[in-house]
């Protein structure tokens, strides 16, 4: 049994997801659910009201100061949208934000998901996606995988990242090495095991090599590259300091203008920093 | 004026606009404190992603580099980097990291 078969059967002593979002999960699966009753599930925890009031009303959705209900952020946001923004939330109290690892911080790797998670869902809008309800939350959890590393096996975690760094290789090579597979394994894993959309299962296990998918073409296009952007804008750290070089199949995907890329730099930087502190801080 | 910048973005001589709390409410550093290099590191450690900075807007107008910091950022990137563009849209990512490199490395 190597490292990695080990640390996948500890990965059944992670907290389970809290219950407003199982419920809540479980409620938008019925078709016949309502707004009000919806509402009713989140209301019964504040302290996600709150979170979903400040997220609906921050500039990454352009709603900016006119959500001032629950019943609102449904409407305006969608169901999946909202569900998705409390397990964002929900997921990163799972994890310690303290482990220490030298060069590599959990609040790195999520300020970086936080990253992927906007360039995710713009590349899809650019492109016209109506649908963008799992693109932010295949950014947030896309490396999931690491954070079962840094949370199950710190030590050994430590080696993998000194090693990437000594050798200039990506830390998944790394991670290879040293735990017998790598973190989108391991992420796949808890994927399946918190039963997330099939969309996210696929995105955390190839998000490194874009693979083409009849049903997800799009959005996996979109991880891929939001993930190569967020690596050049500095956006956190995952833990990798090489900046790959594209699949040349995603352009013709993507359908981006001439000039698109660079004119976001600095209104992406702006919504990262709203919605790390967002997320990570209040 | 103030504006919200993760702590990868301090640079040597921003001014604290608020105040940073840990999660029991202790206060770690106080508004008005001059900020340094050293701090990104700590308030990793502390487990703190952005702060708020007094902010006079006066970065908004900076928006060419010059060349001696671009060839630094260059260097730097040659081990990060290590294909050539091949097509415009990857030109734009090398420019943007290339940026980056100038704004959070060598500021």
């Amino acid at each position: 049994m190597n490292l990695l078969d080990r640390i996948i059967g500890r990965i059944n002593n992670l907290p389970t997801l809290p219950t407003v979002y199982t419920k809540l999960a479980d409620a938008i699966d019925d078709p016949t659910v309502t707004i009000d009753q919806l509402s009713k599930i989140i209301s019964s925890d504040q302290s996600s009201v709150f979170k979903i009031l400040k997220v609906a009303n921050s500039p990454f959705y352009g709603f900016r100061g006119k959500v001032d209900t629950i019943s609102q952020a449904l409407l305006y946001l969608g169901f999946n949208e909202v569900k998705n923004i409390i397990f964002a939330l929900s997921v990163t109290n799972l994890f310690s934000k303290e482990k220490q690892i030298i060069g590599f911080s959990p609040i790195d790797l999520w300020s970086h998901a936080i990253g992927v998670g906007i360039l995710t869902r713009l590349l899809g809008a650019v492109a016209r996606e109506k649908n963008l309800e799992n693109y932010f939350l295949a950014g947030i959890f896309h490396d999931i995988g690491k954070l079962v590393f840094m949370e199950f096996a710190p030590k050994e975690y430590q080696k993998a990242v000194q090693l990437a760094n000594t050798k200039n290789i990506r830390i998944s090579q790394a991670e290879t090495e040293i735990f017998g597979g790598d973190h989108a394994s391991a992420g796949y894993l808890l994927a399946e095991k918190w039963k997330l959309p099939s969309s996210i299962q696929k995105v955390v296990l190839n998000h490194h090599d874009f693979v083409e998918d009849e049903q997800y073409n799009l959005l996996m296009a979109s991880i891929y590259l939001g993930n190569i952007l967020a690596k050049a804008l500095r956006l956190g750290f995952d833990g990798d300091n090489i900046i790959p070089k594209p699949n040349l199949k995603i352009w013709d995907i993507l359908k981006l203008n001439p000039g698109f890329l660079y004119s976001i730099k600095n209104s992406i930087t702006e919504d990262y920093n709203h919605a790390v502190r967002l997320i990570l801080v209040e | 004026m103030s504006k919200i910048i993760t702590v990868d973005l301090i640079e040597g001589g921003m001014e604290l606009a608020e105040v940073i709390k840990n999660k029991y409410g202790q206060i770690l550093l106080s508004d008005g404190v001059k900020l340094e290099q050293k701090h990104r590191k700590i308030l990793k450690t502390w487990g703190i992603a952005s702060v708020v900075i007094k902010d006079d807007g006066s970065d908004q107008k900076k928006v060419q580099y010059s060349q001696e910091k671009m060839d630094q950022a260059g260097n730097i990137l040659l081990a990060r980097f290590n294909w050539k563009p091949e097509n415009g849209f990857e030109e734009e990512i090398y420019k943007i990291a290339l940026e980056r490199v100038v704004e959070t490395e060598l500021n």
